[in-house]
């Protein structure tokens, strides 16, 4: 029985799971595992780890993070108003947004972050540039006094779909870890010979722990990132990626040589679309913690627009796509490949 | 020599596999053939005659800054990143090799004549494009593809007291290391030669170190900078080409090991050995690394004085390289790190 | 308490020279503990074994390290040429008085103009700054300092109770807490290891490699943490000296482990000890090389609010560091969480 996409999207994506606070991002994929893994764990680090026996002839580990970009309270001043530090968001985009506070006894209260009528502004304050230091959140229509420092804040949490396009919070990188679902599922009718491992990772926004330490753990053969890339102009020194052209595969000097030409030789001879995404240096990905543990490493990407926002859009097609490029390449990796 | 051949090979970080392939070829023999790991990290291993179970680990890095080719244009001109740390101000009007195929390449820039305001504005990435004479891409692409790693082309050159080329940081540590590989006797420990990978792009290769060995003390070798020239005051020079390896207490990460620091100091004043202490403490080598990594690792740091490293015209004195190799030599046969950390705190 | 933060705090002991703080420490343990090593690196591992049935290993910290700088010139007349040893602002040390190793200077900068006067005193640069040891020549200096000399604030200790100031509250008080501690929990449930970590200003250093062998089950990061509670103090936190320790949510270092941070608010709500919960938008602690270790190790940090960090004058409340002394001996107490 295959899950439907979309319908993962729109629970993963609604989902709380700030860096070290992913329960219920954790919780959600357990169960989408459910049936087409050996093993399911959750290990120190808060990483969610699975495990699908094939013949032991190497292993090969996947992962793809749970946290989302988010914001604490750091500071509750009088008459319901909260200061804000962000974790990856940049403070432009907050001016009349609607978030979640998180309290410490599991309640969600709505908080809306506030702008100054025109009417109001002088043309001091029409030119500002929106930071932490002035923006705050109007709780007042909230029982904030359960409000305390160190509570976790999330965008509002609704998503939507246009076509094959999907609009909502956290697709950085949830939709890669639907990704992982995916792949799996489809290994259900593959033979492989290498053993699989995956982590829904934790904490990749403030640094990539929860892979880092997997790696320490696992010690797989090979590690494959799967995260997001800009399906936008980045830059005039870069190729642009695209929607509906299948997954970006980075080449350069952090993935390895071998795995790079792998899951393009991969892609070619099976007709599936790929990209590739040259990489100079740090990829910004699990992939680079994965690598410090002496791991022959690779790191896939998904294009999507509007990373770090509240309506993250990426194109479902891709991620179908790039699932069934890792499970071919799983299911052709053969014993002493790197 | 080994210096000149190993300037002129080409090795950026992520594409050491020439470096690796000429250091193995010229050290390796029937019982010691190297060993290699994923990452494409060298080690030899020089074990000792039994007396101690001891090791003591020596380090260089075997990758140098370079470009890599991110985007192919219409009009066939390549656009280009850096890898590692590249000041783009040293681009404008080198030629240059791109991709396994070596296509030669030149870095133009728009003719004098034709600049306007942006006569006084600086090189950027934005501007910086690689020209192998073809008008359109699929021209380009013929030859070169995304991700095709460019290298500086330049000629190691020779003279009386001065070595010219490109990638002194940090080929002139792995000549060191390959010399003292063959005259180094069997002493009465292990001695372990690591040639690493990624240096420049984070210290990215010399942590798989420590999983194949448990070594009691490094010594990292590094083409390290020599800021003397007339445009920076004396006592922000770091070191002084012709004064002598060049020793280091504290760096990016990292206060360099306490016993080791005092017992080199002292060995070298003891015995008259010429040397010179780092005027800067900016930048990074693998010995954060190493001391930051798992069990951690005590390092030392004697280096190489090198004159505008990250471009493609480095500069060093043939003396101080000798005498480097040459300290670092009586360091290990008259045992200096081990008896270091002997000394109870 | 306030003998044992002094001796600590007034011992110099830069990153990479921690030898003195590491033996004033090992001499007020002395009798304390049930073993002691030294790492690699030059961690100090202390540890006091447990009698409890399900004890667990837990890791208590507090870094050995200050801030300092390092000589790296002599020039012709005799003056000093200094670099940072961790996060020194170079402002911060205009006109302040140095300790080499009991040679003492005073910093002074470079105005060979009133421009430049203006820019050394605007515009932070190592470039601009010197050390005077009041030596008669280069020959002078160079005997009694050296290059690759490591030096602190040289700034006495004030009780100014309920204050206390000091050079070095970041991080010998929190030290002093981790040696009351043990000092105060004659028979923890738990076995604690005491780590005095080395480095951590330069880089979190010693943090990562400390408990690579302890297989510790949770660690807990000590060390001060900034204030806001001085005249238009930063207005986006809240930190307050008095209000109690600060159980730490989040720094640009780390996020504390859930388990930590219920585990310290429980014990302190059971003791009643007063605390505040922290959300620093800079600053990172060893708790950070504690979750790397490895397969990674639940760590979080408590931290004590402290005024003009990285000054020769830090201030703490006395109350806040008994007070995580209370905390941290309820948590090596507690049979189960």
């Amino acid at each position: 029985m295959s899950l439907d996409t979309f319908a993962l999207l729109k629970s993963l994506s609604a989902a709380y799971g700030p860096p070290g606070r992913e329960r219920e991002v954790r919780e959600l994929f357990k169960e989408y595992v459910n049936g087409l893994v050996d093993e399911v764990y959750e290990d120190t680090s808060g990483n969610l780890i699975v495990k699908k026996y094939g013949q032991h002839k190497g292993t090969v580990f996947f992962s793809a993070h749970m946290d989302e970009v988010c914001f604490l309270v750091s500071k509750v001043l009088p008459e319901g108003f909260l200061r804000l530090e962000g974790i990856g968001v940049d403070p432009k985009l907050l001016p009349s947004q609607k978030v979640w506070i998180h309290t410490r006894s599991g309640k969600r209260l709505r908080g809306v972050i506030g702008m100054l009528a025109p009417h109001l502004q002088t043309e001091e304050t029409r030119s500002k540039l929106n930071g932490f230091e002035d923006l705050f959140v109007d709780v007042s229509m909230s029982d904030f006094s359960e409000i305390s420092v160190g509570d976790f804040v999330t965008f509002d949490n609704e998503s939507f779909t246009v076509g094959d396009f999907f609009f909502g919070k956290s697709l950085d990188d949830r939709s890669c870890g639907v990704i992982i679902v995916k792949m799996l599922e489809r290994l259900s009718a593959l033979k492989h010979d290498f053993d699989v491992f995956a982590a829904f990772s934790s904490r990749e926004e403030i640094g990539a722990f929860g892979a880092r330490t997997a790696s320490y753990e696992l010690q797989p053969d090979i590690g494959i990132a799967l995260d997001v890339t800009h399906a936008i102009d980045a830059s005039p020194n870069y190729p642009k990626n695209e929607f509906g052209k299948g997954p970006a595969i980075s080449v350069g000097a952090i993935p390895h040589r071998k795995i790079s030409n792998l899951l393009i030789e991969t892609a070619k001879q099976n007709g599936i679309p790929y990209q590739v995404e040259p990489s100079p240096s740090r990829t910004g990905t699990d992939g680079d913690q994965i690598q410090l543990e002496t791991i022959a490493t690779g790191v896939v990407s998904l294009p999507l627009r509007y990373m770090h926002t509240p309506y993250e859009q990426i194109c479902v097609k891709d991620i179908e796509e790039s699932a069934r490029l890792l499970a071919l390449f799983v299911s052709a990796l053969k014993e002493g490949v790197v | 020599m080994y210096l000149k051949d190993l300037c002129e090979i080409h090795g950026a970080s992520g594409n050491e596999e020439q470096v690796r392939t000429y250091i193995q070829e010229q050290l390796k023999s029937v019982d010691q053939p190297g060993q290699v790991d994923v990452l494409g990290n060298l080690f030899f291993e020089r074990k000792g005659n039994g007396k101690s179970d001891k090791t003591i680990l020596l380090l260089a890095h075997m990758d140098e800054v370079g470009l890599m080719v991110t985007n192919i244009q219409d009009d066939g001109l390549l656009a280009v990143s850096p890898v590692g740390g590249v000041d783009p101000r040293v681009l404008p009007g080198k030629r240059v090799w791109v991709g396994e195929n070596n296509t030669p390449g030149v870095i133009g820039y728009k003719a004098i004549h034709l600049q306007k305001d942006d006569y006084k504005t600086i090189p950027n990435w934005e501007k910086i494009r690689v020209d192998i004479g073809v008008q359109k891409k699929e021209e380009a692409q013929k030859t070169v593809s995304l991700g095709d790693y460019v290298h500086f082309y330049s000629a190691f050159e020779e003279y009386e007291n001065r070595y010219v080329g490109k990638a002194l940081d940090d080929r002139g540590g792995c000549a060191i290391l390959m010399a003292l590989y063959r005259e180094l006797p069997v002493l009465d420990y292990n001695v372990v030669f690591a040639f690493v990978v990624q240096e420049e792009i984070g210290l990215r290769g010399s942590g798989s170190t420590l999983k194949r060995y448990k070594p009691d003390a490094a010594i990292i070798v590094e083409g390290t900078t020599a800021g003397d020239n007339p445009e920076l005051k004396k006592e922000r020079w770091s070191t002084h080409l012709d004064n002598g390896p060049a020793i280091s207490y504290l760096q990016s990460g990292y206060a360099l090991d306490y016993r080791l620091f005092e017992a080199i100091l002292a060995f070298a004043n003891q015995k008259g050995i010429q040397y010179q202490l780092k005027g800067r403490t900016v930048g990074g080598t693998d010995g954060t690394r190493l001391a930051g990594s798992y069990f951690g690792v005590p390092c030392a740091g004697v280096n190489i004085p090198s004159r505008y490293i990250h471009s493609p015209v480095s500069v060093i004195s043939k003396k101080d390289f000798e005498n480097t190799k040459q300290l670092i030599a009586d360091i290990l046969t008259e045992e200096i790190l081990l008896k270091a950390l002997e000394v109870k705190v | 308490m306030k003998e044992l933060i002094k001796k600590l705090a007034q011992v110099s002991a830069p990153s990479g020279r921690e030898r003195k703080a590491h033996l004033a420490i090992l001499e007020e343990l002395e009798g304390f503990i049930d073993g002691h090593r030294f790492d690699n690196v030059g961690n100090l591992i202390v540890w006091k074994n447990g009698n409890g049935e399900n004890k667990k290993k837990i890791i208590f910290d507090g870094h050995a390290d200050e801030i300092g700088v390092v000589i790296t010139h002599i020039d012709e007349r005799g003056f000093l040429r200094i670099d940072p040893v961790g996060g020194v602002n170079p402002l911060m040390l205009l006109g302040v008085l140095m300790n080499f190793d009991g040679i003492t200077g005073i910093v002074s900068y470079e105005a060979e103009t009133d421009e430049d006067a203006r820019k050394s005193l605007t515009q932070p640069s190592y470039d601009r700054l010197f050390v005077d040891i009041g030596a008669t020549s280069h020959e002078d200096a160079c005997k009694k300092v050296h290059i690759g000399q490591f030096g602190s604030y040289l700034s006495p200790f004030f009780d100014l109770d309920p204050m206390l100031v000091s050079k070095s509250m970041d991080d010998r008080v929190a030290c002093a807490i981790v040696v009351q501690t043990i000092k105060e929990t004659q028979h923890p449930y738990h076995d604690i290891y005491g780590v005095f970590a080395v480095q951590e200003e330069v880089g979190l250093l010693g943090a990562k490699v400390a408990a690579y062998d302890l297989h510790a089950d949770i660690a807990i990061a000590v060390d001060v943490t900034a204030h806001t509670d001085t005249p238009k103090g930063n207005k986006r936190m809240d930190l307050q000296l008095g209000k109690g320790p600060a159980i730490k949510i989040k720094d640009k270092g780390s996020i504390s482990d859930e388990t930590i941070v219920r585990l310290l608010t429980t014990c302190a709500e059971e003791n009643q000890i007063p605390f505040q919960y922290e959300v620093l938008v800079f600053g990172g602690t060893d708790a950070q090389g504690y979750q790397l270790t490895g397969a990674g190790i639940k760590a979080g940090t408590l931290s004590i609010p402290c005024r003009y960090v990285h000054s020769p004058h830090e201030m703490v409340h006395i109350q806040d560091v008994t007070n995580a002394v209370r905390l941290l001996k309820a948590v090596a107490l507690k049979p189960n969480w």
